[in-house]
């Protein structure tokens, strides 16, 4: 009985629930992530600062990661990863659909360009925050994406957003699509 | 007693589906309206990959503008109007559509981009957008009703910058399958060009009937003197307005 309650109060709540603005995404899976990042990463915001271009025709923010885990690929101990969006004095820029960072903020990140300043693959598809479920500890990698972002596939349907797992899980995910991904990679050079 | 109550969540899952079908525009958060109906500037370069005669310029004007979208629901809520992107930037006060991405923030897997965070509180509580900029993605392959060689796995510039022009305007997405501000795009698809009733209310809600009462400085107090909240502006409870009716989501509460 509080099972069946339990999945109708969670109907309602999935049924009120409207995604609120903006940018149009076109949808990658966890393979296609994997194969765009030059690494993949579990870490925490160190810091975070927002400031005007050099053209002064844009804000971005830059946060500065500390990397605890690489789980593809390879990162040095900090990367400092921007995305376009922030607030200097007065002014916000919201870019909707795109990455944001606060200081403290656990994440696992696709990344490219880890060399220099690095971005974030795929926009908020490859960005999942770190929340510590209170009732077993157990970690659980929430997805970014929001209702900022409409997701499409290229064939025009719309596309799955991704769900929240345990972090574990992603991990191990990442994991293999790594593993597939440089099995591909070596057959073609084969070829 | 088990089986009854399921049935009464059910019943009220099912309600709350319908009603969410009926009416289900969103606002923007906190809501807010441009003071005198805005003038997007459309990138007199066009988008290289439209082979109509001026890559998809006037067709973009001429949808983004039409009584069939959103100067149907609203007379005169926006002009467009071709234009250079030269001094493009974002947060100056000049909305333009680029079909370039000058800033480099639209690229990979990103087809358009809708900078809307230009906003500011009025002296009544009310929000003021002074900005909104849309970029896209050059790399994709856009088309207009008008190209010759029809459509072909690309995407309709006037239907995804309608819907793009109803964040600008203040519109959030909403859940009503078929409307412009509908979050889903399909390729070859230009339905979203036309706005739909639900659309039509969302914009109305902002605008009334487009009478831009800020426009030129805002206006004295209403008669009666309500010094309250207006129509539309963010409260968290009934006494905060004019109407004495807060409604909506929390975090997302506005005075009807």
């Amino acid at each position: 009985m509080k099972r069946a309650l339990a999945v109708c109060l969670f109907a309602l709540i999935v049924a009120a629930a409207v995604p609120a603005s903006a940018s149009i995404f076109v949808a990658m899976d966890r393979a296609e992530l994997v194969a765009a990042s030059q690494a993949v990463v579990v870490g925490q915001v160190v810091g975070a600062r927002s400031f005007w271009n050099e053209d002064a025709t844009a804000i971005l923010t830059e946060a500065v990661v500390r990397v605890d885990e690489t789980v593809a690929g390879a990162a040095p101990r900090f990367v400092t990863v921007r995305t376009f969006g922030g607030t200097v004095g007065s002014l916000r820029i919201e870019a909707h659909g795109f990455p944001t960072f606060r200081e403290g903020q656990r994440m696992v990140l696709f990344l490219d360009g880890v060399g220099a300043i690095a971005e974030v693959v795929g926009y908020q598809q490859g960005q999942y925050r770190i929340v510590t479920r209170a009732s077993d500890g157990i970690d659980v990698a929430v997805p970014s994406v929001d209702g900022g972002a409409t997701l499409v596939r290229m064939d025009g349907s719309r596309a799955e957003r991704p769900r929240a797992m345990a972090l574990s899980a992603l991990v191990e995910s990442i994991r293999t699509a790594a593993g597939e991904s440089r099995t591909l990679q070596n057959r073609q050079v084969d070829r | 007693m088990r089986h009854t109550a399921i049935r009464v969540l059910a019943l009220a899952l099912f309600a709350t589906l319908v009603a969410g079908s009926a009416s289900a525009f969103v606002l923007l958060s906190p809501a807010r309206t441009w003071d005198c109906a805005p003038n997007i500037i459309v990138d007199n370069r066009g988008q290289s990959s439209i082979t109509d005669s001026d890559g998809g310029v006037s067709a973009t004007v001429s949808a983004i503008t039409s009584n069939q979208a959103w100067n149907g629901a609203v007379n005169g809520v926006l002009t467009a109007q071709a234009g250079s992107m030269s001094s493009y930037a974002l947060g100056d006060g000049v909305p333009m559509l680029n079909f370039q991405d000058p800033i480099n923030a639209c690229k990979g897997s990103c087809l358009a981009a809708t900078f809307i965070g230009y906003y500011e509180q009025r002296s009544d509580g009310s929000y003021r957008i002074f900005d909104a900029d849309i970029v896209t993605n050059g790399r994709y392959s856009w088309t207009t009703q008008s190209e010759p060689d029809g459509c072909s796995s690309e995407f309709y510039i006037e239907g995804v910058q309608v819907h793009e022009v109803g964040h600008v305007l203040g519109l959030g997405h909403t859940n009503v399958t078929g409307a412009t501000m509908y979050p889903s795009v399909s390729s070859c698809n230009n339905g979203p060009a036309t706005t739909e009733n639900d659309d039509e209310a969302g914009l109305q809600a902002l605008y009334g009937n487009g009478s831009f009462p800020y426009c030129g400085g805002e206006p004295p107090p209403p008669p009666g003197g309500c010094d309250l909240l207006p129509s539309g502006a963010s409260c968290t409870e009934n006494s905060e307005c004019c109407s004495g009716n807060c409604k909506g989501r929390p975090g997302s509460r506005t005075c009807k």
